[in-house]
């Protein structure tokens, strides 16, 4: 969890920052998308953080020479560009480092994310249930729900709930984004 | 062409494993294109944790049916109210029998009478066996054959809730909860397997002592108008009696 809100990277900010070297904000910009990337590789990939972060520093340079060369100049190219640079270079290191790449080891990958101890610290989890107590009933009713049956459909939880299943996304979006904001403000004091 | 999940929609169906590979390497494309989701996947991994953690020790606190946060005394007094019901004057509506293996789902087709069977159709019919001749770990064994293959996913719903029902004759509340709910989530809305799902789980609910729970289970049951629907206000009415 971040200490502050993490911002939405402009990325055509990234490539004038890139151009003209603008190191202070790009690594502003490039922080946000190092975590992303670190965490796909954590999450989905399964792999150590130790290669993770290699796997993405690579990534990120290889992306900004990109950029210098010119040879990434639509901004909505770069994120795609960054993950499947994060993807190959984890693959090309298992490789390297004689790790087993079979069927096993893709089949794994369509699970859901498997290393949960390591996404919250007890501190933070606390912060979390302190937060979990400021949400009014109606929030915390609609968020258990879901902890309750996951997987649920939103046809299935509209009707419970008497509401539209448009509204469903949206408001369980509104209850995580003000959890989030709690954990953030509380962290940062 | 089909309009894109809300990304909280696709958070929720990656975290129940019912996502397929592009559509969760294109989930984690939009993570990374709007850093502030993944804060959003990390809090409902955490909220599902938090609560698989505490939950079962203060389910009174976690439970969505009743207000969220019951005084200690009254859950105090709840659990004490239970334990002596259950202990002593249970009425007949809460008694935890044992499910009748009549329950046990097996392939459509062979009430159809059709005879068309696929491999999955010979896992279940050999688990049902198993089952009945009462070496049950076999038989969970072979639904777990089914559950772990995606070949047999049209079968998961059976496999799930007949699970479900092995758990809960042996008394392995929380296991039988965890296998009926996924047995609804895999029912395809398949009614019958829906509301006898619905209708165990809400027995199994009784049996971890979580009685709002179970009054919402059963309600559930009850809504659907079907083969339960009597047992289900009978129970209703038992629940009430406790909770109000």
């Amino acid at each position: 969890m971040h200490n502050k809100k993490p911002e939405r990277p402009d990325y055509s900010e990234l490539v004038r920052a890139t151009l003209e070297n603008d190191k202070v904000l790009l690594n502003k910009i490039l922080e946000s998308i190092s975590d992303t990337s670190i965490h796909y590789l954590l999450y989905h990939m399964n792999s150590s953080r130790a290669d993770a972060e290699d796997c993405t520093q690579q990534a990120i340079l290889d992306t900004l020479e990109k950029i210098k060369a010119l040879k990434i100049k639509d901004p909505e190219r770069i994120i795609p560009y960054i993950k499947t640079c994060c993807r190959n270079n984890y693959f090309r290191k298992v490789r390297y480092n004689n790790k087993l790449i079979s069927n096993d080891h893709f089949s794994y990958l369509s699970e859901p994310p498997n290393q949960l101890e390591d996404i919250m610290k007890s501190e933070e989890s606390e912060i979390l249930k302190t937060c979990l107590e400021s949400l009014n009933d109606n929030y915390r009713e609609f968020l258990t729900y879901f902890i309750t049956f996951p997987g649920v459909d939103a046809s299935q939880v509209a009707k419970h709930f008497n509401m539209s299943v448009i509204s469903v996304w949206s408001k369980k979006h509104r209850i995580i984004k003000k959890l989030a904001q709690c954990i953030q403000n509380k962290m940062s004091k | 062409m089909e309009q894109k999940k809300h990304i909280e929609e696709r958070i929720e169906l990656y975290l129940a494993d019912r996502l397929t590979l592009d559509e969760i390497e294109d989930l984690w494309l939009d993570i990374m294109k709007q850093p502030e989701y993944l804060d959003h996947l990390k809090i409902n991994i955490a909220l599902k944790e938090l609560y698989k953690n505490e939950g079962n020790k203060k389910a009174s606190s976690y439970n969505y049916y009743k207000p969220w946060l019951f005084a200690a005394a009254a859950a105090l007094l709840l659990a004490f109210i239970l334990s002596f019901f259950l202990s002593f004057s249970s009425p007949a509506i809460l008694t935890l029998n044992k499910i009748d293996l009549v329950e046990i789902e097996s392939p459509s087709m062979v009430r159809s009478g059709s005879e068309q069977f696929s491999q999955g159709d010979s896992l279940l019919n050999l688990a049902f066996n198993s089952t009945v001749i009462g070496d049950t770990d076999k038989a969970l064994i072979l639904y777990n054959k089914i559950i772990e293959d995606p070949q047999y996913n049209f079968y998961y719903a059976k496999a799930h809730l007949n699970q479900g029902i092995i758990y809960f004759n042996q008394e392995r509340f929380t296991e039988a909860a965890q296998a009926f709910k996924t047995a609804i989530i895999w029912s395809n809305s398949d009614q019958n397997i829906v509301e006898k799902s619905y209708w165990y789980l809400g027995k199994t609910y009784v049996g971890l002592k979580a009685l709002p729970e179970a009054r919402e289970s059963i309600f559930r049951t009850y809504q659907m108008n079907g083969h339960y629907r009597s047992e289900a206000e009978q129970m209703l009415i038992s629940l009430d009696s406790i909770l109000d």
